[in-house]
């Protein structure tokens, strides 16, 4: 199947042809370049979107699913801690009446007089310990012991008045005691409780990992149990 | 000398074309689009939609350009993408189909001695129907072999060299009848 002498004619005439194209295709392939130029100069610069964007969604995806495997555990904690805290207040205000019926004793031999002045100088002492306590561990650990200092003060006291005491009648004394009580439980009760509130934690988390086990102790053991009685029902039955 | 001088100019617009200068991208351009309107012209009976392939062409010669390796001729390699684009339009935008016959004969005709004008060549090629055009164009005028034009069209060998023995037999008809009209005129 050789070329053929015409096909040979064909081909050197066709390859000599000459077609000049028209003006205008110049001017569209030239128009087609810059789009494309155009379109390479915005991959190139998408390209570094697209890159920083997928940084940013990979960090954005890794925080929220690392904060999903942590957060079962810390809700678990938080919710026991509000139940416990909220157990040991109930526990905790009965302790606290007791000592109040306590100092009810003392404070029924004390004169009015000084009884107020006491009062005022307790609110005095005890409102900025407060704060204290609030900002501080160390200014905490002072003020137990100006608390120490005022307990020291109210047996004293308590010496000195008792010899005064007979005069008053026995109405007066307990009206003003009540008084008393109320005005100490009110501001003492807020005190110990903030107090005891690193102990309570502390407490709070030991006993938590308690309960955690021994709920899973128990479930697994109820879980035993139907199945036992289940089995034993069968058994039974046949 | 003077060849060597010219491919290094050559070279230098090539590399300068590669970095989208638009001036050795026109060089390039007014050097050889006039014959290669010519090469998608074989292909295409219309001269606007030849223009238009050649176009397309030209964008895929700029856009591949820093793959020319500098081993062949550069026209050759610029002469290969304007052959493909043409026959890639005829395939996808005229759907040209081949009949998967495989008879062909091996005659010569080369007692046939044509003295035909390019015009006169371009009818005769132009009048051929699109699958015998481009294997014709492909094997006579481009000089590829028969396996070669299988793989670019997608077809079996004997296809190929079917549709080429169609081809001559139908050239050679037309060309007897040009010949006596010719003949007639005088």
């Amino acid at each position: 199947m050789e070329p053929n002498n015409f096909e040979k004619d064909f081909r050197d005439k066709l390859n000599q042809r000459k077609i000049e194209p028209s003006e205008k295709a110049w001017d569209r392939l030239d128009a087609m370049l810059s789009i494309a130029e155009e379109k390479k100069q915005h991959q190139k610069k998408n390209k570094w979107l697209y890159i920083a964007a997928s940084v940013a969604g990979f960090l954005f995806v890794g925080t929220f699913f690392f904060n999903n495997q942590k957060n079962p555990v810390e809700n678990l904690k938080s919710t026991v801690v509000v139940e416990e805290s909220t157990k040991k207040d109930t526990v905790a205000k009965p302790v606290l009446k007791v000592t109040n019926t306590v100092k009810t004793e003392v404070a029924v031999s004390q004169k009015e007089s000084i009884q107020n002045s006491n009062k005022k100088q307790h609110k005095l002492n005890q409102e900025p310990n407060t704060n204290l306590k609030n900002e501080n561990n160390q200014l905490a650990e002072s003020s137990v012991i100006i608390k120490n200092n005022h307990e020291k003060q109210s047996i004293n006291n308590q010496v000195s008045v008792v010899e005064n005491s007979k005069k008053e009648t026995v109405d007066q004394l307990l009206n003003s005691a009540e008084k008393t009580i109320v005005a100490e439980s009110s501001s003492k009760k807020k005190s110990k409780v903030k107090i005891n509130a690193n102990d309570l934690l502390n407490q709070v988390d030991d006993e938590l990992e308690l309960s955690f086990r021994e709920r899973v102790i128990t479930a697994v053991n109820k879980n035993y149990q139907t199945v036992k009685v289940a089995v034993a029902n069968r058994n039974q039955q046949e | 000398m003077k060849i060597i001088q010219l491919h290094q100019e050559e070279a230098k617009i090539i590399k300068l074309a590669v970095e989208n200068n638009r001036q050795a991208q026109q060089q390039i351009y007014s050097k050889y689009s006039s014959r290669m309107l010519s090469v998608c012209r074989q292909y295409i009976k219309d001269n606007q939609l030849a223009e238009d392939v050649m176009i397309t062409a030209f964008m895929k010669v700029f856009t591949n350009l820093k793959n020319f390796e500098h081993k062949g001729s550069f026209e050759g390699w610029i002469r290969r993408i304007m052959v493909n684009e043409c026959i890639s339009y005829l395939r996808v935008q005229k759907k040209v189909k081949f009949a998967e016959d495989e008879f062909f004969t091996e005659e010569s005709f080369n007692e046939i001695d044509s003295q035909f004008t390019v015009e006169q060549i371009q009818f005769l090629i132009d009048a051929l129907p699109d699958g015998y055009k481009m294997v014709f164009n492909l094997y006579a005028i481009e000089g590829y072999k028969h396996n070669e034009i299988a793989k670019m069209l997608g077809i079996n060998e004997g296809t190929s060299k079917s549709q080429l023995s169609h081809a001559r037999k139908m050239l050679q008809t037309q060309i007897t009848i040009l010949k006596k009209q010719e003949n007639g005129t005088e």
